[in-house]
């Protein structure tokens, strides 16, 4: 089953091949947490792991003319990732310290870590209430809905098998997953404006 | 419409899961392309996702997904090189490989050819002739080399017990050492 999602991430990778920017667009918003939590694993600051994750998609855009699809999407942007983040510590272990540096220098660090500025602290609180609201969401789903999304999302198992565990037919799963899903959304919409 | 619109977001839940083959909706990535309504759905239970499998991890900010998109933009557009044509240019270079060596082939096989006639017969060296070139035809380079090395070795053993004889020394020097070689 997985291989059907590697299927629909090759379509959207040929469409930017394509120069259909739009299907970046979706490849982001797809692992754009994922991204974000390897590289906070390697960066501990969270301002600092958003602007390498950032970076990391914009290397990945630019890189996707040489990627043939030997090896899945997921694990070349993952490694992309990875080393996006070990050059940033390497670099910024050879950085002078801040008493050091002369304009210039700051100039062309400001450059390169980039849009700094938009990363505001409420960006990060946002993201600890958006948390918290599905968390709560969650709790509050009907028992049916909750344990078939958790063994979906925590579990990784397939609609087949959650079908066994929950002895009911696959359609029902999927309707279940689907309806946890649209409940958790309405609370995210409403926070989210 | 809502009907639609709800059983669009259904497979959008299935493709996440994996339990949809896009092919067989083939529209559906064109929509979540184009419409906000479907992108958004599509980031939302992706971060449902990630937030329950860690709690506590970061999360990429509401704006994250809009201002690499805004980057993407001022990126001048990526363009593969189109596999098929790649593919086609390979194969067209085998292809020429291929004839190039069947033709030299041939060439050599005619000048030993008309070596052999030369010295020692017509009949002998146009039946080489004709059956290597029947086979550089049919491109299969390797047997035809064989081939023609077995029957050629063939022909100076017969020759080497015969040239005394008939007092020819032509191939002779020839003849000794690929037997010497041979030996060793």
């Amino acid at each position: 089953m997985g291989g059907q999602g590697d299927q629909a991430d090759e379509e959207l990778v040929k469409r930017v091949q394509r120069g259909d920017k739009k299907a970046f667009d979706i490849l982001v918003l797809k692992y754009q947490h994922k991204i974000v939590q390897l590289i906070n694993r390697y960066i501990r600051d969270q301002t600092e792991a958003l602007d390498i994750a950032q970076d990391t998609f914009i290397k990945a855009y630019r890189a996707l003319p040489t990627f043939r699809g030997e090896s899945a999407f997921y694990t070349w942007i993952y490694r992309i990732a990875i080393n996006t983040a070990k050059n940033h510590i390497a670099t910024r272990a050879r950085r002078p310290s801040d008493d050091d540096i002369d304009i210039e220098t700051a100039e062309q660090f400001e450059t390169a870590v980039g849009l700094r500025d938009q990363e505001t602290p409420e960006g990060v609180l946002l993201s600890e209430e958006l948390a918290h609201v599905i968390q709560r969401a969650l709790d509050e789903l009907p028992d049916e809905l909750r344990t078939a999304v958790s063994l979906r999302e925590l579990d990784g198992l397939s609609y087949d098998e959650i079908a066994d565990v929950m002895n009911c037919p696959v359609g029902t799963v999927r309707s279940r997953i689907f309806r946890a899903r649209e409940a958790i959304d309405k609370k995210l919409q409403a926070l989210l404006g | 419409m809502m009907d639609e619109h709800k059983g669009i977001r259904q497979k959008l839940s299935m493709l996440l899961d994996a339990e949809l083959d896009w092919r067989d909706n083939p529209r559906l990535l064109d929509r979540l392309e184009s419409e906000e309504e479907f992108r958004a759905a599509w980031a939302h239970y992706h971060l449902i996702g990630q937030v329950i499998r860690s709690p506590g991890g970061l999360l990429a900010d509401a704006d994250f997904a809009a201002r690499v998109s805004a980057m993407i933009r001022d990126e001048p557009t990526v363009l593969a090189p189109r596999q098929e044509s790649r593919a086609v240019e390979t194969a067209g270079r085998h292809k020429v490989a291929t004839l190039a060596m069947a033709a030299s082939l041939v060439a050599v096989a005619v000048l030993i050819g008309k070596s052999l006639t030369d010295h020692s017969g017509d009949f002998y060296a146009s039946s080489m002739q004709s059956q290597v070139i029947v086979a550089a035809d049919s491109k299969s380079v390797e047997s035809v080399e064989k081939m023609a090395e077995a029957q050629f070795n063939d022909y100076l053993l017969v020759h080497n017990e015969s040239a005394y004889l008939a007092g020819s020394a032509g191939m002779l020097p020839y003849v000794r050492l690929v037997s010497s070689g041979q030996d060793r």
